[in-house]
């Protein structure tokens, strides 16, 4: 009876310690992290994670003319910003030996990159489009941004019940 | 049968109640402490406020120019403090978060962040630097004291204390209309960095044309405190993009520059690649001073290698406007001639030396790619 109580407290403790960690963000852009996968038919684009911050994004002045679109859009449904961008899939990698330049283009099939996209106070979607203007995927950054505090009391919840469960068992066992 | 339904009910009820009291347990217990929290923090504040107001009055009633040297306590959950003087100019890209508590509360002067606690405000002290953003130590901040007749201007003790998120080096305007470029560094210690990209900045990128005669329309920026994660063990610099990403974010970033500080004894045994990467470019600081202008060839100019290299899976000639199929060249514009190899063996180019041919040879990047990056750069204002 004397372990269970020591157990449950301890429990108990660590729970409370995960909270107390937990914190939120506030934010001007979203970095937006996307994997690309060369291998897949469809969706060769998923996101990752998003996360907002203050910060500067990118005025994206020069922009590829066929290419990926992300359009962020209100609640209407209207555009309120959009940029074109290339799969960031190819490496120039260059070295000098010998007073020559020697090196070559690394193509990745698959790779994680983040966009830097700039943040509206009435966005609600952030949609990607491929070269042929079909719609990859789309989703809501606001509730798409990691809540490290929710995750933390979830996982504490879940360990204690767990935790919990186990005594009682052993218990009725004994 | 019945008696072990009961139990097993009984035990489900008892985890039902065990989870609401614990939850309801872990709910109050984390408001409570954070009100404590929060109150032992404001406590903190206040006594910072007092104390602070005391020495810049000492510090006013002290004979001109003089100085004094004090560590004041603060909360440990203050990592920095800015100090703001509204009269000046304020320069926006010190501290990120800075820029719109200034706005929100508009009679206050100094900051603290994380931003747990509210701002104050404190009369009668100046700035060198404006806003001053100062690491705290151990639940103190260092600071030093100069009369400066009517007012007490405050200072950091020591230049690494100051936390500034974005140094602006060399600013021209708007970054809105302007091309920015950050310099991002990878295992650096000391001031190597600053001198590094001091060098990178005026005596490689403003002396290439068309740059050069571009000048005003580009701002360099330079973040100390990025603390990448790459690594180098492909034979190439690779860092993580996301955590790249954030970290550029915190200066405008239309181009970014990470400088990988290389010995150059340990880069002869152990050789890295520079390579650039949509709009970033990685450079082994080993290397040629001149391959950031190669990297920033591909990165910025969408250039393709002029020297044959070594490995491609498909090289797709439409992409790239500074090489040809065609041996007289009739599809580049302002070429010098037409000479075989330009990437790939069968490809031609329209210089014979160049920052994308030999960085090591040469130090321009010839009349065809230097008219097709003036095209690009022209798109600024």
């Amino acid at each position: 009876m004397k372990k269970i109580k020591i157990m449950l407290i301890i429990c108990m403790l660590l729970s409370l310690s995960c909270t107390f960690f937990a914190s939120a963000e506030t934010n001007k852009v979203w970095i937006v992290s996307l994997h690309y996968d060369s291998s897949k038919t469809a969706d060769k684009i998923t996101m990752n994670e998003v996360v907002l911050k203050y910060g500067y994004a990118p005025d994206m002045k020069l922009q590829p003319e066929n290419s990926y679109r992300l359009d962020v859009l209100d609640d209407k449904n209207n555009v309120i910003y959009s940029f074109k961008f290339d799969i960031p899939n190819k490496i120039f990698t260059d070295i000098t030996e010998e007073n020559e330049i020697k090196g070559g283009i690394i193509v990745l099939n698959q790779t994680d990159f983040a966009i830097i996209v700039p943040y509206y106070q009435n966005s609600l979607k952030i949609a990607v489009y491929d070269e042929m203007n079909k719609q990859i995927f789309s989703f809501n950054p606001t509730k798409e941004q990691k809540n490290n505090f929710n995750v933390w009391i979830i996982s504490s919840v879940i360990g204690f019940v767990l935790l919990l469960t186990i005594i009682i068992l052993r218990k009725r066992k004994e | 049968m019945k008696s072990k339904k009961a139990e097993i009910n009984s035990v489900i009820f008892i985890i039902i109640i065990s989870v609401l009291i614990f939850s309801a347990i872990i709910f109050f217990s984390f408001q409570q402490i954070k009100k404590i929290n929060e109150r032992n923090i404001q406590i903190d504040i206040f006594n910072f406020e007092k104390t602070l107001g005391n020495l810049i009055k000492e510090q006013q009633a002290s004979s001109y120019g003089s100085v004094s040297e004090k560590s004041l306590s603060l909360s440990d959950s203050v990592d920095k403090v800015c100090f703001v003087d509204r009269e000046n100019e304020i320069n926006e890209f010190t501290n990120i978060n800075l820029n719109s508590d200034i706005q929100i509360y508009t009679d206050k002067n100094i900051f603290f962040y994380p931003s747990a606690v509210n701002p104050i405000d404190i009369e009668l002290f100046s700035l060198q630097e404006n806003p001053l953003c100062i690491r705290t130590l151990n639940g103190k901040i260092n600071l030093r004291f100069v009369n400066t007749g009517n007012k007490t201007m405050i200072e950091a003790q020591n230049e690494n204390q100051k936390a500034v998120d974005c140094v602006n080096l060399n600013y021209n305007g708007n970054s809105a209309e302007k091309m920015d470029i950050v310099f991002l560094g990878y295992d650096y210690n000391g001031n190597d960095f600053n001198e590094d990209v001091n060098d990178y900045i005026n005596n490689i990128f403003l002396q290439s044309e068309p740059y050069k005669s571009n000048s005003d329309k580009f701002n360099f920026y330079r973040i100390d405190s990025a603390n990448l994660d790459c690594n180098m063990d492909i034979g190439y610099i690779q860092c993580n993009d996301f955590q790249l990403k954030s970290i550029a974010s915190n200066c405008p970033n239309d181009y970014v520059f990470v400088l990988v500080n290389r010995n150059k004894i340990l880069n002869f045994a152990k050789p890295i690649r520079s390579s650039a990467i949509a709009n970033t470019a990685k450079i082994n600081t080993a290397d040629n001073k001149l391959v950031l202008m190669h990297e920033f060839g591909h990165a910025f100019g969408k250039l393709a290698d002029e020297y044959k290299i070594d490995y491609v899976q498909t090289f797709n000639l439409n992409d790239y406007k500074n090489c040809d199929y065609d041996e007289l060249c009739i599809n580049l514009e302002n070429n010098e001639g037409c000479f075989s190899e330009c990437s790939m063996e069968n490809y031609y180019r329209g210089t014979e030396k160049s920052i994308m041919r030999n960085y090591d040879e040469i130090n321009v990047y010839g009349s065809v790619d230097e008219n097709l990056l003036k095209k690009r750069v022209e798109v600024y204002p």
